[in-house]
């Protein structure tokens, strides 16, 4: 061995040595497994012994449950949930959904508890019963603060309470107060909402979980061992314990005002029995667990699918009404106009990782579903905003072929400066020649002048639609949302690799069939409808509006761009069904679009005291009104519609050093069999 | 024979240096990188500019956290580019020191090593653009990832750290997360 050879090892090992004793202590303070013991205990400590769930902080449910005040004790026991029921009425276009849960209080002792539990996005939750024993309390409705002071000073006296609180639009809570020993508890919760209705097909949803669930069935046994099963995740064991005394029945009342052609439902089997040809009654086959959202899909009679609707409630104070209108189906329409498309991507820094991945690949899978007749280019960005041609080109083979080696080769780097790009996108708008413009907006929205480029957007938009897709583990969603509103577009958001074929599929196919675009409705002075702004339609996709007028109105008429021509179509009212509940489902929408201008920045404080009066008139809860109600958390409308996951902080560093220790001991292990050799001759 | 031990010894010695100059450098840049930021965070604070710690950086200093005695300089951005050189607080949530759950997330092995040995009652301070504040750990958790309920808004000044968990582990993409939450000290 040559003294060189010698020193070339001898520093390796040093250094080896060095950086592994030197710099690891440096941040890794204390290996031992103190720490990691000291939860697993005292999680234990919960589960042993106690027939009920505990946990720390009922947020984490993702299920319809009850929660009850441990004395003295920071976090809850989980009541058994015996069993509950839906009577669903729907009628026309509205669902009258009467939910009653029953809990019961098993303890010796008298307790105080949460109930918190999922609706539809859409609901408007109008009345609460609560029974409580023999006692029964019948919600009011009223200013948050003053219903939760109105509760709290119950509940200090000792007397029965509920207060039902809009969490989230779609999560709810509904707190208790002073229930008796071994009490049974029966919670009545009747909401309103509207059914969706696309594709010739109605459907509702009634839902049984709350959030994406995260923890899958049976998920245990890839945790890693040292977390431990009896541990952590809260959330885990609700589901696990809960959904095995979740009982749900259900009895739907179905007369949609037509003749009935086909009932079905998404998961869960489901026995019908036939009134009329316009009414039927649904009920579930089994006793379902919680752990899927029931659909319920209904469609008319073939040949007589639904064109328009009209239904309408007369009050002291005028009329309210809901509008459906189909715009005339596209048989006679070339079913693919052709368009032109503006991928734009983000390339900053802060997409490294798996969301770059993630943005390719929905970025080639798009560019390769283009058909020929379409045309396209892509805008890649981070501090400087660069186009891949010059003008958009044709989608041959050739050019989907650059484009998708263009992809491959875009790498993280750099700033955020979305500005250029999206001047990029939408100012070199060249005659379209009949063309439709999709802007298709790829990024994690981090960034900070969020209200320059919402004027920006709105300024500059023109006959463009602008498209928004989230990427990442927690994309900026109130920007993305916002942006694909003012671009009169939509917002799909893509968590995860395994999401990108099915998202992107679902968004291309409704962008390659435009229907109606540039939306606007007639209707005579001091007629205030909901929604205000219109989207585009797209195949099979009706416009749903609701309205209140002070006079009886005969007639409304809709206009927008059919095929780049103007089009109209009056729609008269003088015939109407009568229905209930339609003030409910205006003043819903009403709300939902005054948080709409909220959060796009006008005074919010005026918008508050007005949801607070439209609430307060139609007897909603929303963020703004409680049905005895009381909330300890501040409903912040930025924090809406959060998805996604905690980012990902571990790194390989560990890894590589345990790597390269192994290393160091095979190439120490050699060389030591290797002196040996030597010392022995054969 | 003798040729390919040879061989044998130098290749593990070398890939030995290789992994353990590539894993060190992990160590290393989340060191170095603190006192550029430093620079930029003092910077800040004095003009009340965004100040990126160098000139290529997508990303700039919001706060200096103190856990302990260990000060840190919390970074704009949860993103894994960001990570590598401070803790990055996520956009989402409102800035540290401000009224709400402000959520900053950290490396399980470098910075945020140090929450390993945190304990309920323990003090925090933040210095913000403008304001000082002391927080005490009041709840420490683990979840699953997908558990964004921790990133919550609060109505009163409030911290969320999060890492990796559990903590000394070789895997790298781990599906729980360590959870540090803080109020305001009174």
């Amino acid at each position: 061995m040559t003294n060189t050879l010698r020193l070339l090892i001898g520093a390796c090992l040093i250094s080896s040595v060095l950086a592994f004793h030197y710099i690891k202590p440096l941040f890794a303070h204390n290996t031992s497994e103190a720490s990691s013991l000291k939860f697993n205990v005292s999680y234990e400590s919960n589960s042993v012994n106690a027939p009920l769930v505990r946990v720390k902080d009922y947020h984490f449910v993702e299920q319809g449950s009850f929660f009850i005040e441990q004395e003295g004790e920071l976090n809850y026991t989980m009541s058994p949930l015996l069993h509950s029921h839906a009577d669903i009425s729907i009628t026309g276009l509205i669902a009258r959904v009467k939910l009653t849960q029953y809990f019961s209080n098993q303890s010796e002792h008298l307790v105080n508890g949460t109930y918190v539990f999922p609706l539809p996005e859409n609901a408007a939750v109008d009345h609460l019963t609560m029974k409580i024993g023999e006692r029964e309390i019948i919600g009011k409705i009223l200013a948050k603060n003053q219903a939760k002071a109105v509760f709290d000073n119950a509940k200090k006296q000792g007397n029965k309470a509920s207060l039902l609180v809009q969490n989230r639009p779609n999560i709810f809570t509904n707190s208790v107060a002073n229930i008796g020993p071994k009490d049974h508890i029966e919670v009545t919760i009747e909401y309103q909402q509207s059914v969706r209705f696309n594709e010739g097909t109605f459907s509702l949803r009634f839902p049984n979980t709350i959030t994406p669930r995260y923890f899958p069935k049976h998920s245990n046994e890839n945790t890693p061992s040292e977390i431990g099963v009896q541990g952590w995740a809260a959330s885990q064991k609700i589901s696990a314990n809960h959904s095995a005394n979740h009982n749900v029945t259900m009895n739907i009342t179905l007369s949609p005002g037509f003749e009935i052609g086909e009932i079905s439902s998404d998961i869960h089997p489901i026995i019908k029995t036939k009134k009329d040809n316009s009414t039927y009654t649904i009920s579930l086959k089994n006793k379902t667990t919680t752990n899927d959202d029931f659909v319920l899909n209904w469609m008319a009679k073939a040949g007589s699918s639904p064109t328009a609707a009209h239904f309408s409630q007369r009050t002291e104070q005028g009329q309210y009404g809901a509008i459906m209108l189909m715009p005339p189906s596209d048989e006679d329409i070339d079913s693919h106009l052709s368009k032109e498309v503006i991928y734009v991507i983000d390339t900053s820094g802060s997409m490294e990782g798996p969301s770059m991945t993630q943005a390719k690949q929905a970025l080639s899978f798009a560019v390769n579903q283009l058909s020929p007749s379409d045309i396209f280019n892509i805008i890649q960005f981070d501090s400087k905003s660069e186009t891949m041609w010059t003008q958009s080109q044709q989608a041959s083979a050739q050019t989907k072929r650059q484009a998708t080696q263009y992809i491959s080769r875009l790498r993280a780097d750099g700033g955020t400066e979305i500005l250029p790009a999206m001047k990029l996108a939408l100012e070199n708008q060249y005659e379209t020649e009949n063309r439709i413009r999709q802007v298709i907006f790829i990024t994690d929205g981090a960034i900070g002048n969020e209200t320059e480029l919402f004027s920006y957007i709105k300024n500059n938009l023109s006959d463009s639609r602008l498209f928004t897709i989230g990427i990442g583990s927690a994309p900026n969603s109130y920007f993305m949302t916002e942006a694909a509103l003012l671009g009169k577009g939509t917002y799909t958001y893509i968590g995860s690799t395994m999401q990108v074929r099915e998202k992107m599929q679902a968004l291309l196919t409704k962008l390659s069939q435009p229907v109606l675009a540039n939306i606007s409705i007639d209707v005579p002075s001091g007629v205030e409808f909901y929604p205000t702004n219109l989207p585009d339609l797209y195949k099979g996709e009706p416009i749903m509006l609701s309205y209140f007028s002070t006079t009886p109105m005969d007639k409304i008429t809709v206009r927008g761009n059919r095929q780049n021509s103007p089009w109209k179509q009056a729609l008269s009212l003088q015939k109407s069904a009568e229905q209930t509940g339609l003030n409910v489902l205006w003043a819903r929408r009403k709300i939902a679009q005054l948080e709409r201008d909220k959060k796009a920045g006008k005074n919010s404080e005026e918008i508050n005291s007005e949801i607070q009066r439209v609430a307060l008139a139609n007897h909603v809860v929303s963020s703004m009104t409680s049905l005895v109600a009381v909330d300890t958390q501040v409903s912040n409308s930025a924090q809406k519609n959060k998805q996604g996951t905690l980012p990902q902080t571990a790194t390989p560093a560990a890894l590589q050093l345990t790597i390269s220790l192994l290393f160091l001991l095979v190439g120490c292990g050699t060389l030591t069999l290797k002196r040996r050799g030597e010392l022995c001759p054969t | 024979m003798s040729h390919i031990r040879l061989i044998l010894v130098v290749s593990c010695f070398s890939l030995s240096s290789v992994f353990a100059l590539s894993g060190s450098y992990i160590y290393v840049k989340a060191q170095v990188a603190q006192y550029l930021i430093q620079w930029a965070w003092q910077k800040t604070k004095i003009e009340h500019i965004r100040q990126p710690p160098w000139s290529w950086a997508d990303t700039y200093p919001v706060a200096k956290i103190t856990i302990g005695e260990q000060p840190l300089y919390i970074l704009s951005g949860s993103t894994g580019r960001t990570l590598a050189f401070g803790p990055g607080h996520m956009s989402s949530t409102v800035l540290p020191g401000e009224v709400g759950n402000s959520v900053i997330s950290g490396h399980r092995d470098t910075h945020f090593a140090i929450l390993e040995n945190i304990e309920v009652g323990d003090e925090i301070r933040i210095e913000s653009e403008f304001t000082q504040t002391k927080f005490e750990v009041t709840d420490i958790l683990v979840v699953h990832q997908s558990t964004m309920a921790v990133t919550k808004n609060s109505a009163d000044k409030m911290l969320t750290l999060i890492t990796c968990y559990p903590f000394n582990s070789l895997k790298l993409n781990p599906e729980m997360r360590f959870i540090v939450q803080a109020k305001e000290r009174a």
